[in-house]
């Protein structure tokens, strides 16, 4: 079990003083190399608890662990080495930095794990072939199509080799043939790499990917 | 890719921007600049000028009165000659000319006058009494503010260079002051009596306003011999500079001679005190308000990045950087717009300092290097220290607050 969740509830103060629940006593675990879809309608949770798993975001009350260590209580240091070792992002806006290239947004994460420039270049390179995006490299995110600036953020994602791919509708930009390919690709990680994903999603064909989904509806797992 | 990459990076994708950001410390170090190249080159000037007022260091027996610094040499008790030797032999810098003098109050007729016994090739010609009088010989080397293009702005002419000594004066020859020379009725060719030996009157003294125009100057072995005192003095005038003053000359020259009394035209060093500590204080209001200012601009143009980079100061967060690492990535861009607007400050103010210094103040301004290590230490403080809260509160951004609002 790779990640283990525990009566997770998460409540937010909204402004006018309202306490509203994102997630209500959420358990559920998660197999190494296991595709995992989160699914359900908006507003039920469903990002608040990839956050959540990928150590973004602290629960109210619950625990989470990450092969048995407590990330619910773990500091903000101890949060950013998390990730930085052990979770790739993919998310629905890509989120690339507008100024890098494709080279230097994959160089960024490849930097904090290796701090040889030339290695770092190579990695990122490497990386990028392997999603297919050889001949595009030098080309800064608002050069790239949709599908390729995703391929962008999946080399990304596979910088650190993580051991989790969080993925937060990563198909929601695409169109339905992108849509598949990017799917293929996550699916590809997970099979050939042993990569555990997870993926939130609101489509259904999309989650037709995943081995094992788990349904949101009011914050809670039905 | 490194901290370094990626602010340069980002600078350069924003380059409006960074111009913008840029120009309220180019703008706060200029005016920083351009105010102290001024400030030091008017300091220089008006040192000059107030050492080109002539002697201004008075070396005075213990017990002298110093009531009055013009005639306290008249009827003080004496001190060996070989004192001059003593304070030129001693490299004493700052000291530009010595002259010793013996002064007595003497009677000729029913009238009181005051013989002055000097070494006319000590005598500065800087003094009102000699520069109009055409007695002036070799020129006289200054030690202090030498016309070099180092030190000496060009329009700034040290006058002292031009200054020469009375060329001679024999043993039996003297000089009448203007008054004096009224009283007796004497003119020149003429002869004196003064103490029962005759003097030949080679010059009357131009009208001064002075004390000097009271006396007649004579060669002071002569004086010396003529009033039984032979090799002693009773004061050394000394030109002295009134930076060298100022830094403690006179404290040198005492420890020298510690058996005198050493005294000082005290308005003169009180100005160039006073000049300099205004200089200083109108430099130190500046630059509180640019550093008041240039630290809001920094602030208020960080702010407004860290704002509009808030996306991707979350991305950064979201693939693992730590909060300290994006602290420190706003800092440096602090402190590379630090290190450029110092720089361009430096330069832009050395330039506003030379065209407009001799146009507004009339004072010749030259590049001073100093300043731009100063420069750039400055700006880089205003610009971290604007940076302070900016770079804070983006290390709090925490990515899922801005990836939920995508």
């Amino acid at each position: 079990m790779i990640l283990q969740l525990q009566n997770i509830t998460k409540q937010y103060c909204h402004r006018n003083g309202a306490v509203i629940k994102a997630l209500s006593d959420v358990s559920a675990s998660i197999e190494k190399g296991q595709f995992t879809a989160i699914t359900g309608p908006s507003g039920s949770g469903k990002s608040t608890l990839l956050f959540m798993l990928g150590g973004l975001l602290r629960p109210s009350s619950g625990s989470i662990f990450f092969n048995g260590q407590p990330l619910h209580n773990a500091g903000d240091n101890a949060l950013s080495e998390f990730r930085k070792n052990n979770v790739g992002y993919v998310m629905q806006n890509f989120s690339l930095v507008p100024y890098l290239i494709a080279e230097e947004n994959v160089m960024v994460a490849v930097s904090l794990l290796q701090k040889d420039k030339k290695k770092q270049k190579e990695i990122a390179r490497g990386l990028l072939a392997a999603v297919g995006l050889s001949d595009r490299m030098d080309h800064y995110p608002k050069e790239l199509s949709s599908g390729q600036q995703q391929r962008v953020a999946i080399a990304r994602a596979l910088a650190n080799n993580p051991s989790i791919i969080l993925a937060d509708e990563p198909t929601g930009n695409l169109d339905p043939l992108l849509a598949s390919e990017i799917l293929n690709l996550l699916k590809e990680l997970n099979t050939e790499r042993g990569i555990t994903i997870i993926m939130v999603t609101h489509s259904p064909e999309a989650a037709l990917y995943a081995d094992k989904k788990i349904l949101l509806k009011d914050g809670c797992v039905v | 890719m490194n901290l370094f990459n990626l602010v340069w990076l980002e600078l350069l994708h924003r380059k409006a921007r960074l111009v913008s950001g840029l120009m309220a410390i180019i703008l706060g170090i200029a005016v920083i600049v351009g105010i102290r190249s001024v400030t030091i080159f008017s300091e220089k000037a008006v040192a000059v000028k107030l050492d080109n007022l002539g002697a201004n260091i008075l070396v005075l027996p213990q017990g002298a009165s110093t009531d009055d610094y013009y005639t306290a040499d008249i009827d003080a008790p004496t001190f060996p000659e070989n004192y001059v030797e003593r304070i030129v032999t001693s490299n004493l810098s700052g000291v530009d000319n010595l002259s010793p003098k013996l002064s007595r109050r003497v009677k000729i007729g029913n009238e009181n006058f005051v013989l002055t016994g000097i070494l006319p090739a000590n005598e500065i010609t800087a003094k009102p009494l000699w520069q109009t009088s055409g007695l002036m010989g070799a020129e006289l080397k200054a030690s202090c503010a030498t016309a070099t293009s180092e030190n000496h702005p060009s329009e700034l002419k040290d006058e002292r260079l031009t200054r020469k000594v009375i060329d001679s004066l024999d043993a039996l020859d003297c000089y009448v002051g203007f008054m004096a020379a009224k009283k007796l009725a004497a003119a020149e060719g003429g002869k004196i009596n003064i103490e029962n030996k005759e003097f030949n009157i080679v010059k009357i003294l131009p009208e001064t306003g002075t004390i000097d125009d009271g006396r007649i100057f004579a060669h002071l072995h002569t004086v010396q011999k003529l009033l039984g005192i032979e090799n002693q003095i009773s004061a050394i005038e000394i030109m002295g500079c009134c930076n060298a003053i100022s830094e403690g000359l006179l404290s040198k020259m005492r420890n020298i001679l510690p058996d005198t009394r050493i005294t000082t035209i005290g308005q003169i060093v009180s100005t160039q005190l006073e000049t300099n500590k205004m200089m200083n204080k109108i430099s130190l209001i500046f630059l509180i308000i640019i550093l008041l200012v240039g630290g809001i601009s920094i602030g208020n143009y960080m702010a407004a990045n860290v704002n509009e980079r808030k996306r991707e100061i979350g991305i950064y967060r979201m693939i693992g950087f730590s909060r300290s690492e994006i602290y420190s990535m706003l800092l440096l861009k602090a402190v590379i717009l630090g290190f450029f607007g110092g720089i361009l400050g430096c330069i832009l103010g050395t330039l506003a300092g030379v065209i407009l210094g001799p146009q507004l103040a009339g004072i010749a301004v030259q590049p001073i290097i100093i300043l731009l290590p100063f420069s750039i230490l400055s700006a880089i403080i205003i610009s971290v220290l604007g940076s302070l809260v900016p770079a804070y509160l983006a290390a709090k951004i925490e990515p899922y607050s801005i990836m939920q609002e995508e």
